[in-house]
């Protein structure tokens, strides 16, 4: 990795954030409250707990490859063979995420803002900026990135002034949802609501500073646990409908209902500019890392031409999946249970098996070194 | 080096011709602004104004389903004299199935474009509403170009009656409908009402809708009272006063005044101003034995005497305990008039007492048991009031 | 004439007599013709020689200010012919005169012996055994150019040549040449004395309370400014030189013991790796020495103020000082440099804190909000508060243009107007301006009773804008 592609910590927290970020814009929070009802926050904050120490565990794993990502890790364990296929995999996955952004995203924005445009034309709007964002390298994509964050967290807490008067709180209660079985067991499934720790297996080559790894990853899992705490309190708050309605975007929803007093009203417009540049940032990581993997699996010296023929591809790929069934499967149970066997299965699993791996490794040598020095001394004793 | 330049500019270009033509884009000009909409029953030419005994009657009758949109369109004009502040509107009235397909028809009639974005009222008839208005109501609520904020009145005549009324008044504007709203909110004789709010109480399972009470005897408007829904229906009015205790138990209560006898001469009537010092104490429990809801409301008021202090001394403490002893028991009575009225006569949970039912359990498991709906009407409520008494204004003795 | 002549006279052809000229892009000939091996021709002994060579170099026989004055300097009792060689307009006559050619060709006491002295040409084997009443004169019969270097020229200032290209670079720069017969050496002694614009108010970043001293178009001027400002010996000034033809000077500034040796190498490395004939300006110069030149921002700072540029070098950033520019630029420069103003300085940091988010906000302003109310009158209508979106509405009844038209007729109506205020010549330019605005100001006032606000508010703003201007 070029040293002009290190990034400090707290690009990196962004970085990690905007992941979720996204998945609040389009519709996560109304997946766990369907799921759990009023008992969604207590949920996610035993959900939060469990990621959390997933990543506790992850980073200790990780301070044997100080410079690695799961992809080399995955060439460590099992050879070149290995790492193509979760190369492979990981490319495709991420693939996939852009396509179901990018759909979710348009059929929001087509319905709302864009009933006469050309569908094409939408699409290419998305799919022309991260391509074109890529081009430019990964340095202008997390600097923007630095930039955008910040900007749409403050937006979505400015939300809370807007909303106050719709507010019940009555509407948070019973605390723990239908049932505990479906809060506490059933519920543990939507560990997938972070989806952006599959960001961090990646994330250690982009280090400057290679100890921030653990800081960055629990900040960043504790912000988005916030986050998502936060906004889907506001659903509960002020839709009593929202454990059972069927709307497109519950956060879109929100946003119509605020109100700044008598001069501000209907600011939906805004917020929808903000989410545009947010998914925007989003699909440009996101491209980013297939082209590093791709990179990796490959074995190429540049990547960053490979952009605008990921683009088209991408780009062939939205056009023919533009289905509202296939949309609800991809952001539903794939995406769901793609994040849950690859990135809290697989790649966890890898990471262990390297992990011993090199322990055995290591104490294997050791064990040579010793019997070295027993036979020299003479005496030949077995171990 | 001349094939990228020339590459580069045929992708520009090609940018340029698929933006340019901005397919949705539509010119402020361009649009006629619906600033009102009035939905009716279709009239037959010998029906009568609707009373509350006739209304079963008028349930049972078969009509056709086709309702009277009426939509009240400003008229804006490039005029040399005169400001924004008064403002020219049509009307226009079609019959029609739905609300979607009359906006279509119109869209025929008027010049430009209707576009609901600055919709501030929604005008609905009493006949309409007691029939249950979630048919057209949903239409209205998945459109997007609509305002969430848009008040809710339901008209005792026709809403068509109701919106000519508001044409002929010389005060008219933009704003009109949000300024006489925001102005009676702070008499406390009604409560604001929005699309939102009212789309949100229809599937709330703890609490019912309620709408502002429209009055109109075809050449003026007055906002006075609550209509009571039970889920989209429309079951009955409360008066004014009733209304203030309603916004007393909901925190929604800005200022409102009220008059009572005074304690130290009954010949004598005390205007008094109330306003809440905190908010509500509600709690609701559901006795198992007596298989009755227990309802304790605490509030806690802040009073000033408007009338001039004959007869008693603001500063005597003795005669303070008198006059907070009597406003107590006025607002006491009033708040019991006004819940008897919504939980036996009307049985419509409007406060929300259910959401403080479910408190107290941590499943809906623990409480599905209990049909809520049927056991309101039996719920025993129990108030207490904390008065204070903080000024008598400019003479607190005379 | 005959009705024949008559007849051709009207309808013959005739060729047109009018004079063109046509300049062809390839230059056939030269009428200098440049020798690479002329740059380090050495200078001769032979005045004659050295005398022809500058001639032709020079083109002195066609140049009007260049000025070849022959004259016969006396060293040690012989004389010896000189030519001195200077461009008019750029030296100072005074100097000149008491400094250079009176000291050689009058106050020459050294070269003056009394009546009862005189130089003898063969002098006897010893002195002491010399009976004939001379007086001898110690002499310590230094070689003449010593001589005259230590001796006969009273200047402060002399540099001594060997060969032309120094030479000529000296004299280009406004020092005046000596040039002596059996010498292979010239003299560029300094006697510059062009005429250059003084120290006056900056006339752009003007301060209310703060420095109202500007740079000038003299490098010299400008280095005693900073010199005298940082007043710190660690202040290093480097002179380059830019342009094959120009050779225009170039200062770089920095303090020795403050910035980064890193970023002056890097100046140093860029300004010196520059290859272009002239260079006149500080923008070109900014613009040769840019990371990106396609990119729309700046990467330098030009600066007038000799107190923002002393600001800067005491930071650790560079100043380049550039000969007949006022601009000096400043390097590295990042965003928020542009958005601050000297008087930052000279107030309350509250006050400048605050300013200073004006400034951002004022940016951003008018960056987004011609494109921000295209958008929300075309697509946001409900964005509007309704009292609003009716009279906008109504004013907008009568106007054919789409907005997006408007927008953009405005844009490019300012880049007009900000064009004319600059370029117009000024005895023209306040009749203009005052039969301009009066229209505007009309047509303003049609607009307010048509109550289009925002039409009225805008026209109103630039209104006094430019009429305070």
């Amino acid at each position: 990795m070029n040293i002009d592609n290190k990034i400090g910590a707290k690009e990196a927290i962004l970085f990690i954030l905007i992941v979720t970020i996204n998945k609040i814009i389009l519709n996560l929070p109304k997946s766990i409250i369907r799921s759990t009802s009023t008992g969604a926050i207590v949920n996610l904050i035993l959900t939060g707990l469990i990621v959390i120490f997933f990543v506790l565990i992850v980073s200790c794993l990780f301070k044997n490859f100080q410079n690695d990502d799961i992809i080399d890790i995955s060439e460590y364990v099992g050879g070149k063979f290995l790492k193509s296929i979760v190369g492979i995999i990981y490319i495709i996955f991420f693939s996939t995420i852009i396509c179901t952004v990018i759909l979710q995203f348009i059929s929001l924005i087509k319905v709302v803002y864009f009933p006469k445009s050309p569908f094409v034309f939408v699409v290419l709007f998305f799919v022309a900026a991260m391509s074109t964002a890529n081009y430019f390298g990964n340095k202008s994509i997390i600097k923007t990135n630095s930039l955008i964050v910040p900007v749409i967290m403050f937006s979505l807490i400015i939300m809370f002034f807007g909303i106050t008067n719709q507010i019940d709180v009555n509407r948070l209660f019973p605390i723990f949802g239908k049932d505990y079985k479906s809060t506490f067991v059933y519920g543990l499934q939507n560990i997938y609501a972070f989806g952006g720790v599959g960001y961090v297996f990646f994330l250690m080559p982009f280090l400057k500073n290679k100890k921030d790894f653990k800081k960055v990853s629990v900040s960043a899992i504790v912000f988005s646990i916030l986050f998502l705490i936060f906004i889907t309190a506001l659903l509960l708050l002020t839709f009593p409908f929202i454990s059972y309605s069927e709307e497109m975007v519950s956060v879109y929803l929100l946003v119509r209902v605020l109100e700044f007093g008598e001069f501000l009203q209907r600011t939906d417009a805004l917020f929808i500019f903000l989410w545009i540049l947010s998914s925007f940032s989003y699909l440009s990581i996101t491209l980013m890392f297939v082209l590093n993997t791709f990179k990796k699996v490959t074995n190429i010296s540049d990547s960053r031409q490979m952009s605008f023929s990921f683009g088209c591809i991408l780009f062939g790929v939205t056009l023919f999946l533009n289905n509202q069934y296939i949309i609800d499967l991809l952001e539903g149970p794939i995406y769901k249970y793609s994040i849950l066997i690859l990135i809290f299965f697989i790649s966890f699993a890898l990471l262990l098996i390297a992990n011993i791996k090199k322990k055995l490794l290591t104490s294997n040598i050791f064990k040579k070194t010793k019997n070295t020095t027993i036979i020299t001394n003479g005496i030949i004793r077995q171990k | 080096m001349l094939k990228r330049k020339f590459l580069f500019a045929l992708i520009i270009l090609f940018f340029i011709v698929a933006f340019i033509q901005c397919y949705d884009a539509r010119s402020v000009e361009d649009l006629s602004y619906i600033i009102a909409i009035g939905i009716d029953t279709v009239q037959s030419d010998e029906k009568d104004e609707m009373s509350d005994n006739d209304k079963n009657k008028v349930a049972n009758i078969e009509k056709n389903d086709n309702i009277l949109l009426t939509i009240q369109v400003a008229t804006t004009s490039d005029s040399e004299s005169g400001g924004t502040s008064s403002l020219k509107t049509t009307l226009y009235s079609i019959e029609t199935p739905s609300i979607g397909i009359g906006f279509s028809i119109l869209n025929t009639i008027v010049t430009s474009e209707l576009n609901l974005s600055h919709c501030s009222s929604i005008v609905i008839s009493e006949e309409l509403a007691s029939k249950g208005i979630n048919p057209h109501f949903d239409n209205l609520v998945n459109n997007i170009e609509i305002r969430p904020t848009a008040s809710i009145i339901i008209s005792n005549r026709t809403a068509r009656e109701f919106l000519e009324a508001t044409s002929e008044s010389n005060e008219i504007s933009a704003q009109y409908y949000t300024s006489v709203i925001g102005s009676s909110e702070t008499t406390g004789y009604i409560s604001e009402c929005q699309l939102s709010d009212f789309y949100a109480s229809i599937h709330d399972n703890t609490k019912e809708p309620t709408a502002i009470y429209g009055f109109t005897d075809g050449k003026n408007i007055e906002d006075l009272g609550l209509a009571i829904f039970y889920n989209d229906k429309y079951i009955g009015r409360i008066s004014g006063v009733d209304t203030i205790c309603h916004n007393i138990l909901t925190n929604n209560l800005e200022s409102a005044t009220i008059s009572l006898t005074s304690p130290f001469n009954k010949d004598n009537v005390l205007d008094a101003k109330i306003s809440l010092n905190k908010n509500t104490g509600i709690s609701t429990v559901y006795d198992n034995t007596s298989q009755v809801p227990n309802i304790t409301c605490k509030i806690y008021l802040d009073v000033k005497i408007l009338s001039a202090a004959k007869n008693y001394n603001f500063t005597n403490e003795n005669d303070l305990i008198i006059l907070e002893t009597a406003i107590s028991e006025k607002v006491k009575e009033y708040c019991y008039n006004y819940l008897n009225k919504i939980s036996k006569d009307y049985n419509s949970d409007v406060i929300g007492f259910y959401g403080y039912l479910k408190r107290n359990y941590f499943t809906e498991e623990n409480f599905k048991d209990i049909n809520w709906s049927e056991k309101f009407k039996d719920s025993k409520f129990n108030i207490t009031i904390d008065v204070d008494l903080s000024s008598n204004y400019l003479f607190p003795r005379m | 004439m005959d009705f024949k002549n008559k007849f051709s006279n009207i309808f013959s052809y005739n060729e047109n007599k009018k004079y063109s000229y046509q300049l062809s892009e390839t230059q056939v000939s030269n009428n200098i013709v440049e020798n690479s091996e002329d740059n380090s021709k050495k200078i001769s002994n032979k005045l004659k020689e050295n005398q022809e060579y500058i001639t032709v170099k020079y083109n002195a026989l066609i140049n009007s200010d260049i000025v070849l004055r022959n004259l016969n300097i006396n060293i040690k009792g012989k004389l010896y012919p000189a030519l001195l060689f200077y461009i008019d307009g750029m030296v100072d006559s005074d100097i000149l005169n008491n400094c250079i050619i009176k000291p050689l060709m009058m106050k020459n006491q050294n070269n003056t012996f009394s009546d009862k002295e005189s130089i003898i040409t063969t002098p006897p084997k010893s002195i002491s055994d010399d009976k004939s009443g001379n007086k001898y004169r110690q002499a310590n019969n230094p070689s003449i150019s010593d001589y005259i270097y230590n001796c006969l020229i009273p200047q402060n200032s002399i540099a001594v040549s060997t060969d032309f290209s120094d030479f000529f670079q000296k004299i280009n720069s406004g020092f005046t040449g000596l040039l002596i017969d059996s010498i292979d050496t010239a003299f560029c002694i300094e006697a510059k004395g062009f005429s250059a614009r003084s120290v006056e108010k900056p006339s752009n970043e003007i301060v209310v309370r703060g420095s109202q001293e500007a740079f000038v178009e003299n490098i010299r001027t400008n280095t005693s400014m900073l010199r005298r400002l940082i007043n710190n010996e660690n202040l290093i000034i480097e002179q380059l030189s830019v342009g094959k033809l120009t050779k225009t000077s170039i200062a770089i500034c920095y303090m020795g013991n403050i910035t980064n040796n890193d970023l002056v190498n890097e100046v140093r490395y860029r300004i010196s790796n520059i290859e272009i004939d002239s260079l006149l300006s500080s923008d070109s110069l900014d613009q040769l020495i840019q990371d990106k030149t396609s990119s729309p921002f700046p990467e330098l700072m030009a600066t007038e103020r000799p107190d923002r540029a002393s600001t800067s070098i005491l930071e650790g950033r560079v100043v380049i000082l550039i000969n007949g520019t006022p601009y000096s630029l400043i390097a590295p420069a990042v965003f928020i440099d542009f958005l601050s103003s000297p008087e930052d300085l000279n107030q309350k940091y509250q006050y400048a804190n605050l300013i200073k988010i004006v400034r951002v906000l004022a940016f951003i302003v008018s960056l987004f909000l011609p494109g921000l109310y295209v958008a929300i009158i075309n697509f946001h209508q409900e964005l509007i508060p309704t009292d609003l979106v009716f009279a906008i509405a109504a004013g907008r009844k009568s106007i054919p243009f789409p907005v997006i038209f408007e927008i953009i007729i405005m844009e490019i109506s300012f880049e007009l107007i900000r064009e004319a205020s600059l370029r117009i010549p000024t005895p023209m330019g306040s009749t203009i301006r005052y039969n301009w605005w009066s229209y505007f100001r009309r047509s303003c006032c049609i607009c307010k009773y048509s109550k289009s606000d925002i039409n009225y508010y805008c026209c109103n703003y630039w209104y006094m804008f430019f009429c305070n201007s």
